[in-house]
């Protein structure tokens, strides 16, 4: 049985702010649903299906139940691999309207790491051996770069134009956390966080969060909106593997990418927009040699001169400034990942950054850590 | 000893992984080889997680081995500090944090040694350095 184009997102919404010190995170979760719900045309009634990811505090049942949605939702799942969670969820949804469990089903995310850091992950077996490090994001994505570099011979430069490019689009942003642009030379010049990874190889670290809202094809006509097809998602579990097969330099999206693909029914020359999971600079080049928008150890090639910007190269990536310049609720990119891409088949994105006819666009997530067990995601959206 | 400069939590020991954190006491690095496939895995587990077929059996190790990646933390409250994976000699690729003060003359393919340092009065934690 297959989900494409057999469920739609029909509402998406992105919360304004990227501090939110005068709002609790319930709060947050209730704006960006009600903002999704408006978008759509849709009441808050017509949710039966709700998804959610850890950032939800208690997961599903907790949250619906402070959404008023208890005793209405015939579907619901917490999932939680990061930051992919999200893009994930695309894929789940669409199966839960395909095999008629929900109609209208629900996601959102929000947070204030800044304000009120989140609860950590109730770790796993790996703790006892792992947990004394401090290893955090920066440090432990360092690790791939650094293995990338030693094998590829990426430089920091290529990293670099990663940036570049999120901050060009950045600028056309009004809600953009960063919105100056930067130049090869700003990024490798910024301050050096984890080696080989500077400041500016680094997400924001933002607050606020988003959700969007899928139904079947049938009601989202119904709506009057553009509509926006699932054509197909994929995922997959990448780690240690017992500490056998190590290989920093490629992601789990080797698989999950390919797969959405696959089942999409599309290569990647017929993608025209991807929201790429953008965590750091590394993160995106690994993805996109994982997709196969160029072989293994090409990403520094393909990503350099401003590839990735928009009416400038052939991959334009991340229109509304990304987690590098932009948004990343909750260290977790995968929510803003789909609503741009939302944003570009709809038309809707700012005119300087839209990808002129954007009929099929891609987006990814990696969660979790890169370098030490993470869950990636791909999901290949459509403009109906 | 190296001074501890980092605070350090409690280490997370359970049921399965305390013959380890036993014999660290005494300096001695264990890990586990299962004799289905006579691979080492890391980290410790007693069902074989590379062929399922058996359990799993203690033995100690060298730990020797050489890097495989490694990062230096700049923005850290305590200093700086080196992660890394290293690959241990005839077996697993090990997540690991090096030594307080290791933070110089890291290089991808350079010799290490797996190193025990007491973090508190109870607990000793694994560590490497260059050899």
């Amino acid at each position: 049985m297959s989900i494409k184009r057999k469920a739609c997102i029909a509402g998406i919404y992105e919360y304004p702010l990227r501090k939110c010190p005068d709002q609790s995170i319930w709060q947050l979760h209730a704006a960006v649903a009600d903002g999704a719900l408006k978008d759509a045309g849709l009441s808050w009634e017509d949710v039966d299906g709700y998804f959610c990811g850890g950032d939800a505090p208690g997961g599903a049942m907790a949250m619906a139940d402070y959404l008023g949605l208890t005793n209405q939702l015939t579907h619901y799942d917490t999932t939680d691999t990061g930051g992919s969670s999200y893009v994930m969820h695309v894929g789940k949804m669409a199966e839960a309207i395909v095999m008629g469990k929900c109609k209208v089903a629900l996601c959102t995310l929000a947070g204030k790491p800044r304000t009120a850091p989140p609860t950590p992950r109730v770790p796993g077996a790996e703790q006892g051996f792992e947990g004394g490090y401090n290893g955090t994001p920066p440090n432990l994505y360092a690790l791939a770069a650094r293995r990338h570099m030693h094998e590829y011979g990426t430089t920091s430069e290529q990293l670099a134009w990663i940036k570049v490019a999120a901050s060009t689009h950045a600028q056309y942003n009004p809600h953009a956390m960063l919105q100056d642009v930067v130049t090869v030379e700003d990024v490798v010049n910024s301050p050096m966080i984890a080696d080989p990874l500077h400041m500016f190889d680094c997400c924001v670290v933002s607050e606020g969060g988003g959700a969007f809202i899928m139904t079947t094809p049938e009601i989202a006509k119904s709506l009057g909106k553009p509509i926006v097809n699932v054509l197909s998602a994929a995922q997959f579990l990448k780690g240690q593997a017992g500490g056998h097969g190590m290989d920093l330099t490629t992601s789990g999206l080797a698989v999950s990418g390919p797969k959405a693909l696959e089942l999409a029914g599309v290569t990647v020359d017929d993608i025209k927009y991807a929201s790429i999971y953008d965590s750091f600079t590394i993160t995106v080049l690994m993805q996109l040699e994982d997709m196969g928008f160029c072989k293994k150890g090409e990403g520094g090639k393909f990503v350099q001169d401003g590839n990735l910007i928009s009416g400038q190269g052939r991959l334009p990536f991340n229109t509304d400034g990304g987690g590098l310049c932009n948004n990343h609720p909750v260290n977790r990119g995968g929510m803003t990942k789909v609503l741009e891409a939302v944003r570009q088949l709809r038309g809707e994105a700012h005119e300087k950054v839209q990808v002129p006819n954007c009929d099929i666009a891609l987006v990814t997530g990696i969660g979790g850590t890169l370098t030490v067990r993470h869950g990636s995601a791909a999901a290949i959206l459509e403009r109906g | 000893m190296t001074e501890m400069i980092h605070k350090y939590p409690k280490v997370a020991k359970n049921e399965e992984t305390k013959p380890f954190w036993d014999a660290a006491q005494e300096g001695r690095f264990l890990v586990r080889r299962c004799p289905a496939c006579k691979e080492i895995h890391w980290y410790p587990r007693t069902l074989c997680p590379l062929c399922h077929k058996a359990e799993t059996e203690w033995e100690e190790h060298s730990g020797e081995g050489e890097i495989y990646t490694w990062t230096v933390m700049r923005k850290s409250p305590t200093g700086p500090f080196a992660l890394g994976y290293v690959k241990l000699d005839g077996g697993p690729h090990v997540y690991v944090r090096f030594r307080d003060g290791v933070t110089e003359g890291l290089e991808i393919g350079k010799r290490t040694r797996m190193v025990f340092d007491r973090i508190s009065d109870e607990d000793v934690y694994l560590f490497a350095d260059l050899a």
